[in-house]
C-alpha cells in the first residue's frame, strides 16, 4: 500500500544522521570548554605558590652589544657576621652550547649582609671568570656574557632572590608551609593533658555509641542510675581543664569534649535503663540503638567536635602562612595573612549574628503568618530584588549608614563592626530567600494535622514547620556565608586598609581603638595590584587558603544537609 | 507452569495467540528488567493489521511497558534492559542497529497525558512531516487539515490555526496529539491509556476516533477500563504481574476467559 | 493559606480587642512581621543613601557650572519640549474626558474614527518631517503616545465600540500624568540645567582635575558617565558573547544527553566554579589571561586593525573573565529550566521519530526559551554589577574608546579605586561615586526586575 506521505520529497537522512552526530559533539564540547577554564584557573592559581629559584637567560653578544648582561640580586645575607653560613648556599648553574659540546659550570654565591659589595661574573670563550663569589645584601650585581651564543641560569640550591632573613623558602617551596606535630611537640606536650585526655574520651565515646562492645556495655551496667553523678563529674572536669588549661582555646575545646561525651554517655545510660526496665538485654545492640534519645544527632554535633579539635589538641597544625605571620612590605616570602584570617573570621561572625535572626524571622513572616497582602508583595519583591543588587552598592550603603557620621550614618568608621554590619545586610536576602524555600517544602499536610490537634500558630511554626526546615535553612545560610565571604568589593568601600600589622579588635567602633583590619579577598585584590611578581605568589597563596576555607564550609553545608535528609526520610 | 506470588497464582505467559488476518507485529517471548527489577516475563503478543489490540490489567503489571518496547521509547531509561524478539514484517525492531528513527515514524505513540509541544496547533501538526519531509507549502496545508479532520478536531480548530496547542481543552489536545501521530501516517499507533485524563465527554470522542482510526492504521491501546477495551478492541490481552495471562478476541475474553484469574478481574473480585 | 483562615476565626471570635490587647496576643507575629520589614528599611536606605548624594552631586555640578538657576526658568516651555508638553497634557486630557463620558467617540466625525490611507499616511509623514526638522527627540517620542491612543481607541470602539475597561483607562492616565511630570521637568531644566545632560549625554570622565582647591569644582573636571558605561557594556555584553553559547550549550548536554553519572560530577564541578570568589578570577586574569590577550593585540597592531598597542589591563580581558565567572550562572539556571520541561514532550517529539538534536532544538528549547530568557538577563545583571575581577582585569583609566585593547574602567571599578584612596567626606569626587551607583542601581534592578518577571512567568507555565 502507497502512502500520501511518501510522495512527498524525503529529507536527507544521512544529513540528519550527521546533524546529530555534529550537534552532540558540539554541545559535549561547549561543556568540556567549561571544565577546561576551570581546570585552567586552578593550574593558574596553583602556580604561583611554589617558589622557584633564579632562572634565566643571558642573550647572545653580538656585533652591537659587545657584552650582554644579566641582573641577579638577593636580599638577605646567607651567611652570618663569622661569616659562618645560615641555611642552604646559593649554587647557580651556568650553562652554554660550545660548539655543539654543552659546557656547565656552578658558580657559589655568597651573601654578606654588608652594603654595595659587588663582583661580577663574566662568561667568556675560556670559560667564567670565578667559582665562588661574594656580594652584600640588596646589591645587583650581573652576569657578564661576551658569547655569541645564550648562556642559561639556574638556581640550584638556597634561598630565592627576594627570600627572607632566615633564608627560606628555598628554591621550590610551597608558599602554604605547614607543620604537623602529633602530640609532642619540641619535647612539650602540644596541650594541656586534661584536654588531651579529654579528647581521648570523646572519641571512645563516640566509639561506643557507634559499635558497642558487650564487656563494656557489661561495665556501663553499673554506672546506671549514676547520670548525675556523671554529668556532674564531666562538669567539673570540664571546669579544671578550662582552669589547667588557662582558658585557652585548647581548654575551651577539652571542656566541651568533657560535655559533649557525657551528654553521649548519659543517653546511653538512659537508653540501657529503658531497655533493663522493659525487662530486655542491654547488650541486644540493636535494640540499644533504637532506644537510645537522639542517637543520630549526638553523633553528628560530637564527630565534628572531635575532628575540630583534633586539630588543636592531639595534633598541632601549624600553617604559619595563615596564623603566625603578618604582611612584611619589605619581604614578601615572609608575609602571612595573619590579621587578614582573623579579620574574615570576624566579619563572618558579626556578619552571621547581625543577619541570621533577621532574616530567618523574615523568612518564617514571609511564608507561614502574612496574608497576599500589597505589603507582603512588596517584601517580597524587594527581598527578591536586593538579591540581585551589586555587592558594592551595598558598599556604599554601607559607607553612609554604618561607616561616615552624620546625617543617618551611625559613624562607626572603617572598623570590623562596620564592615560586619554591611556584609550581614548583604547576606539578609540570600538567606531570606533560602529559608524561604526551604520552609515552602515543608509539606502541609504537617501544619494541617499540628493545626489538627490544637496548637496554635506559633506553636505550629516552633515545633513541626521549623525542625522540618531547619536543615535547609542551615545550609542556604551556611552557602549565603561562604559568599559574603569571597566578596571584596563592599569591603573596598567600606574601607578595608590594604596593610594591617596587628591583630584586628572586632568591637573598635564603638570602644574606640585602631579601626583598621583587613579580610583575606582584599589581601589578594591589593597584593595582586603590586607589581613585583614576588607579591602575586602571595596572592595566589592567599586564593588558595580563601578557596579552601570555603570548600569546608561548603561541605560542611553538604553534609548537615545530608545528614538531615536521611533523618528526615530514613 | 504457574508460580503462586503473593497468595495469587500467576499462570506462565500463555501461548495461545490466534488471530485471524494478516499479522502486523510479532511480540515473542519479552523478558524486561528495569535495573534488577523485572518488569516482563517472557511475554508474547501478535497484533494483527487493521485492528484493534487492547491491553488490560491491573496498575503495574507491565502494560505500558510492553507497549514502550514496542517503539523502543524504553531506550530511553538507561537501566531499562530487554531481551525477546518484537519484528514488523521482516524488520526486527529490537536489534541493536535498528533505525530508531525509521521505526518511530513507522510506529507512532499517543500518551497518557496530552503533550503538545508548545508551538501553534499547525506547526505541532506538520512539525513531524517537516522532520522526515521536505513539503511545499500547500502539501503541508493539505496535510495539516487531512490530518486535523482525520482525527475529528478540524471543525474545532479550523479558525484558530495559530494558537498555541496548548491553549485547548484536554480532550482537543489528545486529539491533536493523535492528529500529530497521524500526520507522518505510521502503520501502527501506540494509546497508552489515551482517556486516562479525560473527562467522559472527550473520552467518547476518542473512543469514536479509535474505531474510525482502525480502517487505515493498527491500534494498539493501553487501557483501565474494562468497558472500554470492550467497546473498541477487537482483540485483548489480559496482563498480571508482568505476564500475558490471556489473549484472544475481545468477546472471547469479555463472554468466557479461559483463565480464573482473567475472570475475576473482570468481574472486578479481584485481590 | 491555612494560618491565614486561623488567624481571622480567631480574631473575629474575639470582640473587638484594642490593638495593645492584640499585640501582646499576638507577639510573636509581630515581632516576626518587624524582622521582614528590615528589608523595606535596607531597601529604603539603598534608595536614600545613593539619592540624596547623587541629588547633592548633581546640583553641586550644576552650582559650580553656573546653569542651575534657583528660580526655574519657564521660557524653557517655548521650546520643543513644551510643544511635547502641550501635547502629552492634551491627551491627558482627552483620556480623562474619555473615561467620563464613553459616548463622546460615537459623535466624533467619521474621520477621526475611520480615516482613510492618505489621512494616516500624512499623520506618518508629517512625523517624520517633525523628526527630521525640529530635531527633539523628545517631542518625537511624545508624539508616538497619541499615535498609540488613537489606535487603541478606534479599534476598541471599531469592535465594540465600548472603549476598554476602567482600569486600563486609569493606569493609561497614570502613565500620562507622570509622562508630562517628567516631560515637564526636561523643558524646565535641560535647556539650563546642564548637569544632567552633561552626565548622562557627554563621554568625557575626569572627575578630578588639577585644581588649587580639591574640594570645589574646576573647569577641566568633566563628568560624562558614558565612558564608563561603554566600558560597563562591553564587558558584560563581551562576557555574555563567551558565557551564553557555553553555557547553554553546557546546559543542553547536561539535561539532554549526559549519563547520570556525568551530571553528578559536573554539576558540583560548576558549583565550585560558582563559589570561586570574583578576587581570585581577578587575579586569574591580571596573571594569565591578560598576557595571552596581548599577545593576540599585538598580532592585531602588527597588522595595523587598532591603532595603538595593547595593555595587559584591557576590557577583552575583563569580558573574557566575567564570562567564565557567569558561566556556571547561566549553565546551572538554563539546566533548571530544561529540566522542568516534562518529559512528556520529550517522548513526545522522540516518538514522531525525531533525532535527539531536533527534539532539543525544535522542542526543549523552545518550551524552556523563557527560562533560559531570564538565566540570561540575571547573568547580564551579575556582570554589569560586577567589581573586583573587573577591577583588576580591565583597568583604572576612564577613556571613551572602541579599541578594546586598551585599559578603560567600568562604574564599579570607578566606585572601586575612587574609594580605595582616602576620601574625604562631602569632596566632589565623593559625591561622583553616588552618581555612578544610583545609575549602576537603577540599570540592575531593571534588569533583575525583568528577569524575575520572566522567570514567573516560565515558573507558571508549567
Amino acid at each position: 500500500m502507497k502512502k500520501d506521505i511518501d510522495l512527498l520529497k524525503k529529507r536527507n537522512r544521512r544529513r540528519r544522521d550527521v546533524m546529530e552526530k555534529v550537534g552532540s559533539t558540539g554541545l559535549a564540547l561547549s561543556g568540556l570548554i567549561g571544565l577546561m577554564f576551570l581546570s585552567v584557573l586552578v593550574w593558574q592559581i596553583a602556580i604561583p605558590t611554589f617558589i622557584e629559584g633564579e632562572t634565566g637567560e643571558v642573550s647572545p653578544a653580538s656585533e652591537f652589544i659587545p657584552v650582554s648582561e644579566y641582573i641577579l640580586k638577593w636580599d638577605h645575607p646567607t651567611v652570618d657576621d663569622n661569616g659562618d653560613l645560615i641555611g642552604d648556599e646559593v649554587v647557580l648553574r651556568l650553562t652554554w652550547d660550545d660548539n655543539g659540546a654543552e659546557r656547565t659550570h656552578d658558580v657559589a654565591i655568597t651573601v654578606t649582609s654588608e652594603r654595595n659589595l659587588r663582583e661580577d661574573i663574566v662568561v667568556n670563550e675560556s670559560g667564567v671568570s670565578t667559582d665562588a663569589v661574594t656580594v652584600g645584601k640588596k646589591t645587583k650585581f650581573y652576569v657578564q656574557s661576551s658569547l655569541t651564543v645564550p648562556v642559561e641560569i639556574e638556581q640550584l640550591t638556597g634561598p630565592v632572590p627576594a627570600a627572607d632573613e632566615t633564608g627560606s623558602p628555598a628554591v621550590s617551596s610551597f608558599v602554604i608551609s605547614a607543620d604537623v606535630d602529633v602530640l609532642v611537640s619540641e619535647g612539650e606536650l602540644v596541650s594541656h593533658p586534661f584536654a588531651l585526655v579529654a579528647w581521648v574520651v570523646l572519641l571512645v565515646s563516640i566509639v561506643l555509641l557507634s559499635y558497642p562492645v558487650t564487656p563494656l556495655l557489661k561495665g556501663m551496667e553499673s554506672l546506671i542510675g549514676r547520670q548525675r553523678m556523671l554529668r556532674f563529674g564531666s562538669y567539673g572536669l570540664g571546669v579544671l581543664t578550662l582552669l589547667a588549661g588557662a582558658f585557652s582555646l585548647e581548654a575551651y575545646l577539652g571542656a566541651a569534649c568533657w560535655v559533649v561525651s557525657a551528654v553521649g554517655m548519659n543517653r546511653m545510660l538512659e537508653g540501657m535503663e529503658r531497655l533493663r526496665s522493659q525487662g530486655r538485654d542491654i547488650t541486644q545492640f540493636d535494640r540499644l540503638k533504637h532506644s537510645i534519645t537522639n542517637r543520630e544527632g549526638v553523633l553528628l554535633w560530637a564527630r565534628m567536635l572531635l575532628v575540630f579539635s583534633a586539630l588543636f589538641i592531639p595534633l598541632l597544625v601549624d600553617i604559619p602562612f595563615l596564623t603566625e605571620r603578618y604582611q612584611d612590605i619589605f619581604q614578601p616570602y615572609a608575609s602571612g595573612i595573619r590579621s587578614a584570617f582573623f579579620g574574615t573570621i570576624w566579619v563572618m561572625g558579626i556578619a552571621m549574628v547581625v543577619s541570621m535572626p533577621v532574616s530567618i524571622g523574615a523568612a518564617i513572616y514571609l511564608e507561614e503568618y502574612a496574608a497576599p497582602t500589597g505589603m507582603t508583595k512588596l517584601i517580597q519583591a524587594l527581598v527578591t530584588n536586593l538579591a540581585g543588587v551589586p555587592s558594592i552598592v551595598f558598599g556604599m550603603f554601607g559607607l553612609a549608614v554604618f561607616v561616615k557620621q552624620g546625617g543617618i550614618g551611625m559613624g562607626l568608621g572603617p572598623s570590623i563592626l562596620a564592615a560586619g554590619f554591611t556584609m550581614g545586610v548583604m547576606a539578609m536576602p540570600i538567606i531570606v530567600l533560602a529559608s524561604q524555600e526551604a520552609l515552602r517544602s515543608v509539606p502541609s499536610s504537617i501544619r494541617e494535622s499540628a493545626y489538627g490537634v490544637g496548637c496554635t500558630q506559633w506553636q505550629v511554626t516552633r515545633d513541626h514547620v521549623l525542625p522540618s526546615a531547619m536543615p535547609g535553612i542551615m545550609t542556604g545560610s551556611i552557602l549565603a556565608m561562604s559568599r559574603i565571604m569571597g566578596e571584596a568589593a563592599p569591603l573596598v568601600v567600606v574601607g578595608a586598609a590594604a596593610l594591617v600589622l596587628f591583630d584586628p579588635e572586632p568591637l573598635a567602633g564603638i570602644t574606640g581603638g585602631n579601626l583598621n583590619f583587613t579580610v583575606i579577598p582584599i589581601q589578594i585584590y591589593f597584593w595582586t595590584s603590586e607589581p613585583e611578581h614576588a607579591w602575586h605568589s602571595m596572592a595566589a597563596a592567599a586564593s588558595i587558603s580563601l578557596i579552601l576555607l570555603l570548600a569546608t564550609m561548603n561541605s560542611v553545608a553538604i553534609l548537615l544537609r545530608q545528614h538531615f535528609r536521611k533523618r528526615l526520610n530514613p | 507452569m504457574s508460580e503462586k506470588i503473593g497468595g495469587e497464582v500467576v499462570p506462565d505467559s500463555t501461548r495461545e495467540l490466534d488471530i485471524d488476518g494478516e499479522l502486523d507485529l510479532m511480540v515473542e517471548d519479552l523478558d524486561l528488567w528495569y535495573g534488577a527489577k523485572q518488569a516482563l516475563y517472557g511475554v508474547s503478543l501478535p497484533i494483527a493489521k487493521n485492528s484493534v489490540t487492547a491491553l488490560i490489567g491491573p496498575s503495574g503489571c507491565g502494560k505500558s511497558t510492553l507497549l514502550r518496547t514496542i517503539n523502543r521509547m524504553n531506550d530511553l531509561i538507561p537501566i531499562c534492559k530487554y531481551e525477546g524478539k518484537i519484528t514488523k514484517g521482516d524488520v526486527v525492531i529490537t536489534d541493536k542497529g535498528a533505525d530508531l528513527v525509521e521505526l518511530r515514524k513507522n510506529i507512532g505513540m499517543v500518551f497518557q497525558r496530552p503533550n503538545p509541544f508548545l508551538k501553534s496547533i499547525y506547526d505541532n501538526v506538520a512539525y513531524g512531516v517537516r522532520l522526515h519531509h521536505s513539503p511545499t507549502r500547500e502539501q503541508l496545508d493539505q496535510i495539516v487539515e487531512k490530518s486535523l479532520k482525520r482525527a475529528a478536531i478540524w471543525d474545532e480548530v479550523a479558525d484558530r490555526l495559530h494558537d498555541l496547542g496548548t491553549s485547548l481543552s484536554g480532550g482537543q489536545q489528545q486529539r491533536l496529539c493523535i492528529a500529530r501521530t497521524i500526520a507522518i501516517e505510521p502503520d501502527v499507533i501506540l494509546m497508552d491509556e489515551p482517556c486516562s485524563a479525560l473527562d467522559p465527554i472527550a473520552t467518547a470522542a476518542i473512543e469514536e476516533l479509535i474505531l474510525e482510526l482502525k480502517k487505515d492504521f493498527t491500534v494498539v491501546i493501553v487501557t483501565h477500563s474494562m468497558s472500554q477495551a470492550a467497546r473498541v478492541s477487537d482483540y485483548t490481552g489480559f496482563m498480571y504481574l508482568g505476564r500475558m495471562v490471556e489473549f484472544n478476541k475481545t468477546e472471547k475474553i469479555f463472554s468466557e476467559p479461559d483463565q480464573e484469574l482473567t475472570k475475576r478481574y473482570i468481574t472486578g473480585r479481584f485481590g | 493559606m491555612t494560618a491565614l483562615n486561623e488567624t481571622e476565626v480567631k480574631q473575629s471570635s474575639e470582640d473587638e480587642p484594642s490593638l495593645l490587647e492584640r499585640i501582646s496576643k499576638e507577639r510573636t507575629r509581630y515581632i516576626l512581621f518587624f524582622t521582614s520589614t528590615s528589608v523595606i528599611l535596607i531597601t529604603l536606605g539603598i534608595i536614600q543613601t545613593l539619592l540624596f548624594e547623587a541629588t547633592t552631586f548633581f546640583s553641586e555640578v550644576a552650582d559650580g557650572r553656573g546653569w542651575f538657576s534657583a528660580e526655574m526658568d519657564l521660557s524653557g516651555l517655548a521650546s520643543s519640549s513644551g510643544m511635547a508638553l502641550l501635547v502629552l497634557v492634551a491627551c491627558l486630557a482627552l483620556e480623562w474626558g474619555l473615561s467620563q463620558r464613553p459616548q463622546f467617540l460615537s459623535k466624533a466625525p467619521a474621520l477621526v474614527t475611520s480615516p482613510t490611507k492618505p489621512v494616516v499616511y500624512g499623520l506618518v509623514a508629517a512625523t517624520a518631517i517633525l523628526w527630521l526638522v525640529v530635531e527633539s527627540f523628545l517631542l518625537c517620542l511624545v508624539l508616538l503616545v497619541p499615535w498609540f491612543m488613537w489606535k487603541r481607541t478606534v479599534n476598541a470602539y471599531l469592535v465594540l465600540s465600548s472603549p476598554s475597561s476602567k482600569s486600563t483607562d486609569k493606569s493609561v492616565m497614570y502613565g500620562l500624568f507622570f509622562g508630562s511630570l517628567t516631560v515637564l521637568f526636561f523643558s524646565i531644566t535641560t535647556n539650563y540645567g546642564g548637569a544632567l545632560g552633561e552626565f548622562f549625554f557627554s563621554t568625557q570622565w575626569t572627575p578630578t582635575g588639577a585644581c588649587a582647591d580639591r574640594r570645589s569644582l574646576c573647569d577641566n573636571m568633566s563628568f560624562g558617565v558614558n565612558s564608563l558605561l561603554f566600558t560597563t557594556i562591553q564587558v558584560a555584553f563581551g562576557a555574555l558573547f563567551i558565557a551564553v553559547p557555553l553555557g547553554v550549550g553546557c546546559a543542553i548536554y547536561l539535561s539532554e544527553y549526559a549519563s547520570p553519572r556525568l551530571v553528578a560530577v559536573v554539576k558540583p564541578t560548576l558549583e565550585l566554579l560558582a563559589g570561586i570568589p570574583s578576587v581570585v578570577y581577578g587575579f586569574f586574569a591580571f596573571i594569565y589571561i591578560g598576557p595571552l590577550v596581548v599577545e593576540f593585540g599585538e598580532f592585531a597592531f602588527a597588522r595595523g586593525w587598532i591603532d595603538a598597542p595593547p595593555n595587559v589591563l584591557n576590557p577583552i580581558n575583563g569580558a573574557i573573565v566575567v564570562g567564565v565567572m557567569i558561566l556556571p550562572l547561566v549553565a546551572s539556571m538554563s539546566e533548571d529550566a530544561l529540566r522542568a520541561v516534562p518529559n512528556e514532550l520529550r517522548e513526545g517529539s522522540l516518538a514522531l521519530g525525531a533525532t535527539r538534536i531536533e527534539t532539543t532544538f525544535r522542542v526543549m528549547i523552545q518550551a524552556s526559551l523563557s527560562g533560559i530568557l531570564a538565566s540570561i538577563i540575571l547573568a547580564l545583571s551579575r556582570a554589569v554589577g560586577e567589581t573586583m575581577a573587573v577591577t583588576l582585569a580591565v583597568g583604572t583609566v576612564a577613556v571613551y574608546t572602541t579599541n578594546m585593547f586598551l585599559p578603560a574602567q567600568t562604574m564599579t571599578a570607578y566606585i572601586a579605586q575612587r574609594v580605595g584612596g582616602d576620601l574625604p567626606f562631602g569632596e566632589i569626587g565623593y559625591l561622583t561615586i553616588f552618581a555612578v551607583g544610583l545609575y549602576l542601581f537603577v540599570i540592575t534592578l531593571c534588569l533583575n526586575l525583568l528577569g524575575n518577571k520572566v522567570l514567573s512567568a516560565y515558573r507558571e507555565a508549567y
